[in-house]
């Protein structure tokens, strides 16, 4: 394979220039205010920030251009042949649909995230999108005064590792480590926080230019989620599975909304699995102390002016009509003084939002006996395997180029979520010999939207992203129905139909109101930590998909009961995708599998899952099974999915964990 | 995708009859028919000891187009060897990897798949029901059909490949294939059937093409297991494989190596996985396949050592030797020590180094780690090694790829090269390569295989030295 002086040649970044160009040009709208220069650039400048963020999925991106290039080689960049091509691909088998699919979301979220020369998006702004500043709130809003973190905390990527050896290394500053980090060193511990994601301090000055832009969509998925938010199953090459990264975690960019793990679940937990905190008035305690922190509070309060989610109200009217309307309750939420800007899940720009990097990390942080590490990617735990101790932890610096450094401990504990957990101690040569269950009972909640298309404008996305949610019988039903609204950009990858038709179904934007059953999966699912990266394979049941039909059943029911009635319901279906009050029944239940319809989730859960006995990798205690001061606490421990927003329960959690930790 | 499967036979045996076993007999003896799939098994749990000597293949590949950058391959290393056919090979490089890197399962994928039909049939996949096999067959050439349908149309390939058939189109198929040849030059979507007629047996392209690129392409999508599958089918010819007449016994096949030099990018399949999925496959063929594993003192492989993942490879999951492309670290100190470090390993651990034909470069490493087993492709290189150089010359790879069947290829002449590779490769008892196998297949239950029983016979094989003395 040596091809040495002989000519070869590479596809090269021309190429790809060519082939984005042309995908550009085919899902583009027509009169869309953005140019197809414009939307090219900002797709390069894209593609460009994910490879350099050291993602190591930018493998599985480069292969989906590579194909595409094809696709529309040949076609000289003429738009009619490009789309008839895309056409002909998506309603082909089902890779190479999924492909062109794929190609449609890239495209489709460039348009609409394409800034203009004033910063706003021009192809959003013609949806009937404004964005926050321009709202007649927005025009000013204060930047509340934050406890901020102490710079010489932070030990940037390229800074020298310091020689110390720490009560105890945590990997991972999300929901579990920042509460582990605050807990600990209020016990009189030393720790060293490692975060594979960057610390963003502009985010708090308002005055600077460097500042994020609050309503820059590709711009907030770069800096705050992991693989750009493009971190792919591969048992389901359509779903991607959505995970913050950065100072702070998923708590940083999920949507504020705070659930109690329901009884039933933790009556399983208790029984099947042996953990007894589940069932304990401990855990409720803790989840108090954490309300007290977030200043957890039910939306309507907490939003002081009413900007909550206007699906809320379709919802209300619909499930009123049908004598349900005790089953619609606001969400809590630990946000505080809420402007209902609608960018929750854009890492809230205006603080509003109480995450760990207002609230724990500062608290820690002061004690003076916190270290954070950003920027460095934990490549393996250092085992003693005579005793299999753990005594720290090898990173390296998440965007590459630089050596691995040690970061050594007395204790470790990994709470680098579902994911990042399991692939950690899976790269762990030194576990191997335990033959631990490690990427097993992987589940995850999901969700479909549902769009109700209103005559009148709904302008959904003008306030709290998530605000209620309805549930009758959880443990019957196995679904929570959740209001849920984003900016153009993100909400064109919920909305269903291929090129023209999403295109018409983008223009009616602003006429939506949107609610999502959510399911909690069955625990059938893996992520492989043999590769590299990690795989995640997916494996949802039959009873999975039947808790969504009857979510999705449910929700169009109480749509089509509203006041005013809806024009019509879209589900995100590959097909039969825009339902009637008397469609939606066979429609719905005629789905036969979840190739026909497109799920998402944003809630890994299991792979370290917590058990008593064999069957898990940690104990109850959360120490990983026969070894010594190595300790797993995130939702990667959950046996099950809890069915619910998992946030709340993972900060109580590793509330409790701190104590086993502290005292061990 | 298996490359110069057959080509090289290297024998030990008591008879010369079969040591100088030819191509030409090799194929005369019944196997140039192939039967793709279906009868015979592979890699049979229960062995069968040959009654004549052990015949090793060192010169096949095992890939698919997941694991290389398949256009700059295609374009770099086929075409220039194929100047008849050149413009034709540039041009589909691009469809050919489009295909493959779309359709082919990767690492990954092909692991599971694996592990799955471990699960219900067994270690060794004996062979009494192939029928779920023969479903992964259908499907991939269900989804490559499917995929040419959408994907050729358009392309600068499909118009010089028309142009290809249409030259001798009437001629040789008549006017109405003619003509239903020139029409598919303006459609944007091939019908299937016009997608059949291309590729079926009395199609255009078997009757009117010397090289075959669609049948090609075809086979860079195909799990990696079904290539070995025909492998053994092409080379056995029977469950086990062993007794019939120029039977290979066993494979030491080389997997996509490091291809820095085709390109930047990275391929969809890393190597890491590529080897995961390899060793999976090392389990299931019963110790018929032995790999080697390549080596790339230039690049980290997937964030991991390179020579972690070589040690990794050799000690635990089955491979037999190592590959490298250069005996340089390219003027870089670190890859210079790493590479040192993997010498110096094996020669300590009598692991087999097959590597490119530079000997000079070779013969000053060599001063520092007496006792390595290297064998370098023989390239242009003709006769014996520089006396005392260390080298061993026989090992060779030969760089062609099947147009289309396995069968095509073993229809071909090419030469025979190769010599003693049992004791290049250190397969007989007490040797550490043989050490190391016997603990793998307790490990995984595998029960000695045939060439292992037949080495173990008395009077089986010549006198083969060790490392000290590399054969020449």
């Amino acid at each position: 394979m040596n091809a040495r002086g002989r000519g070869a040649r590479a596809p090269d970044r021309t190429d790809e220039t060519e082939t984005v160009r042309a995908l550009i040009d085919a899902f583009r709208p027509p009169g869309c205010p953005v140019s197809v220069d414009a939307a090219t650039r900002r797709a390069l400048d894209f593609l460009a920030g994910f490879r350099a963020s050291g993602s190591p999925r930018v493998n599985t991106l480069d292969t989906s251009l590579a194909v595409l290039g094809l696709v529309v080689a040949g076609t000289g960049g003429n738009r009619d042949r490009v789309r008839r091509r895309l056409t002909a691909v998506e309603s082909s088998l089902p890779l190479l649909r999924d492909l062109a699919r794929f190609a449609q979301r890239l495209a489709t979220v460039v348009i609409y995230a394409t800034l203009d020369d004033s910063g706003r998006p021009s192809a959003a702004q013609a949806l009937g999108y404004d964005i926050f500043q321009d709202r007649a709130r927005g025009g000013a809003p204060a930047v509340p005064p934050e406890p901020r973190l102490p710079l010489d905390v932070i030990v940037g990527p390229s800074d020298p590792v310091p020689d110390d050896i720490y009560d105890v290394v945590v990997v991972g500053s999300g929901a579990a480590g920042s509460v582990l980090a605050a807990r600990l060193t209020g016990h009189g511990r030393t720790v060293a926080l490692v975060e594979a994601g960057d610390y963003v301090p502009e985010r708090y000055d308002a005055a600077t230019a460097a500042r994020p832009r609050p309503h820059d969509e590709l711009d907030n998925l770069l800096r705050y989620y992991k693989d750009a938010g493009m971190q792919p199953a591969d048992g389901d090459s359509r779903l991607f599975v959505l995970q913050g990264q950065c100072l702070g975690g998923s708590s940083v960019i999920n949507n504020a909304v705070c659930f109690r793990m329901p009884d039933h679940v933790r009556s399983v937990w208790a029984r099947e699995f042996g953990a007894g905190w589940a069932t304990s008035r401990r855990l409720d305690d803790a989840y108090d102390r954490i309300a007290g922190e977030l200043r957890i509070a039910p939306a309507t309060s907490a939003v002081p002016d009413g900007w909550i989610n206007p699906s809320a109200r379709f919802l209300a009217s619909g499930a009123k009509a049908l004598g349900w309307e005790r089953s619609l309750q606001p969400c809590a939420v630990n946000v505080e003084a809420c402007l209902g800007c609608g960018y929750c899940n854009l890492a809230c720009a205006y603080l509003r939002k109480r995450t760990v990097l207002q609230t724990m990390l500062p608290a820690a942080a002061a004690t003076g006996r916190l270290r954070i590490f950003v920027g460095r990617r934990a490549r393996e735990i250092i085992v003693r395997t005579t005793a299999y101790r753990a005594e720290g932890v090898v990173v390296e610096p998440t965007r590459g180029g630089g050596d691995r450094r040690v970061i050594r401990g007395r204790r470790v504990v990994v709470a680098a979520g579902a994911v990042g957990s399991s692939a950690l101690l899976g790269r762990t040569t030194a576990l191997a010999p335990l033959a631990l269950p490690i990427g097993e009972r992987f589940s995850f909640n999901f969700v479909s939207p549902v769009h109700a298309e209103y005559e009148t404008p709904v302008r959904a996305f003008d306030g709290l992203q998530m605000g209620h949610y309805y549930v009758e019988d959880l443990p019957r039903d196995g679904f929570v129905i959740e209001t849920w609204f984003s900016p153009p950009a993100t909400q064109s990858l919920a909305l269903p139909g291929w090129m023209d038709d999403l295109q018409a179904n983008m223009e009616r934007y602003a006429h939506y109101a949107c609610a999502s059953p959510l399911v909690g999966s069955t625990a059938g699912s893996k992520v492989d930590t043999r590769f590299t990266p990690e795989q995640i394979w997916i494996q949802l049941a039959g009873e999975d998909l039947e808790k969504l039909k009857r979510g999705l059943l449910r929700t169009c029911e109480l749509f089509f009961n509203s006041t005013p009635a809806p024009r019509r319901v879209l589900i995100n279906a590959l097909k039969n995708w825009s339902l009637t009050p008397d469609t939606y029944r066979d429609r719905i239940t005629a789905l036969d599998s979840f190739g026909e319809i497109q799920i998402s989730t944003a809630h890994p859960q299991g792979g370290n899952c917590l058990s008593a006995d064999g069957r898990g990798v940690v104990r109850p205690d959360f120490r990983v099974h026969h070894t010594r001061a190595l300790y797993v606490v995130d939702a990667s421990v959950f046996p099950t999915s809890v069915a619910v927003n998992p946030h709340w329960t993972v900060m109580a959690m590793a509330d409790l964990a701190a104590g086993h930790i502290a005292g061990d | 995708m298996t490359e110069g499967v057959g080509q090289g036979v290297s024998v030990t045996a008591p008879g010369r009859d079969d040591a100088s076993l030819s191509r030409r007999r090799f194929l005369a003896q019944g196997l140039g028919g192939i039967t793709v799939l279906g009868l015979g098994g592979w890699a049979a749990s229960r062995p069968r000891r040959p009654r004549r000597g052990i015949r090793v293949d060192v010169l096949s590949r095992v890939f698919n187009g997941q694991d290389l950058q398949l256009a700059s391959f295609l374009i770099g290393v086929v075409a220039p060897g194929r100047p008849d056919h050149a413009a034709l090979i540039r041009a589909g490089a691009n469809v050919a990897q489009a295909l493959a890197w779309a359709l082919a399962p990767s690492g990954a994928t092909e692991t599971w798949r694996l592990d799955e039909l471990a699960r219900r049939r067994g270690p060794g996949l004996a062979t009494s029901d192939d029928r779920e096999i023969l479903r992964d067959r259908e499907e991939a050439d269900r989804r490559f059909l499917e995929a040419l349908r959408v994907m050729l149309p358009g392309t600068e390939f499909f118009r010089l490949y028309l142009d290809g058939l249409l030259s001798g189109a009437r001629a040789t198929l008549g006017r109405v294939a003619a003509a239903r040849l020139a029409r598919m030059a303006g459609v944007s979507v091939l019908g299937r059937d016009e997608v059949d007629f291309l590729l079926g047996p009395e199609g255009p392209e078997r009757a009117l093409l010397s090289i075959r690129p669609l049948h090609a392409f075809r086979r860079y999508t195909y799990y990696r297991y079904l290539s070995v599958r025909e492998l053994f089918e092409a080379t056995g010819g029977a469950p086990g494989g062993v007794d019939l007449p120029g039977g290979v016994d066993l494979v030491v096949p080389t997997v996509a190596g490091f291809d820095g030099r085709l390109g930047s990018r990275a391929t969809p399949t890393p190597p890491g996985d590529q080897l995961l999925a390899m060793a999976r496959l090392v389990t299931l063929c019963g110790g018929r396949l032995h790999p080697l594993v390549p080596f790339d003192q230039c690049r980290q492989t997937d964030g991991r050592d390179s020579l972690a993942l070589v040690q990794d490879a050799v000690e635990r999951r089955g491979f037999v030797g190592v590959t490298l492309s250069s005996p340089l670290g390219q003027g870089n100190a670190s890859a210079d020590g790493s590479l040192r470090a993997l010498l110096a390993w094996c020669a300590r651990e009598e692991v087999a180094v097959v590597a490119e034909p530079e000997p000079e470069a070779w013969s000053r490493l060599l001063a520092f780690h007496p006792g390595l087993r290297l064998g370098v492709r023989r390239g242009g290189l003709e006769g014996s090694p520089p006396r005392g150089s260390g080298l061993m010359y026989g090992i060779d790879w030969i760089r062609r790829s099947i147009q289309g069947e396995v069968s095509d290829l073993l229809r071909r002449d090419g030469p025979v090269l190769g010599d003693d590779a049992v004791a290049f490769l250190g397969l007989r008892k007490g040797r550490r390569t043989r050490e190391r196998l016997e603990r793998f297949y307790d490990r995984h239950r595998i029960t000695a295989p045939a060439w292992m029983l037949a080495l173990d016979e008395p009077g089986t094989g010549r006198g083969i030295p060790g490392p000290e003395r590399p054969t020449v």
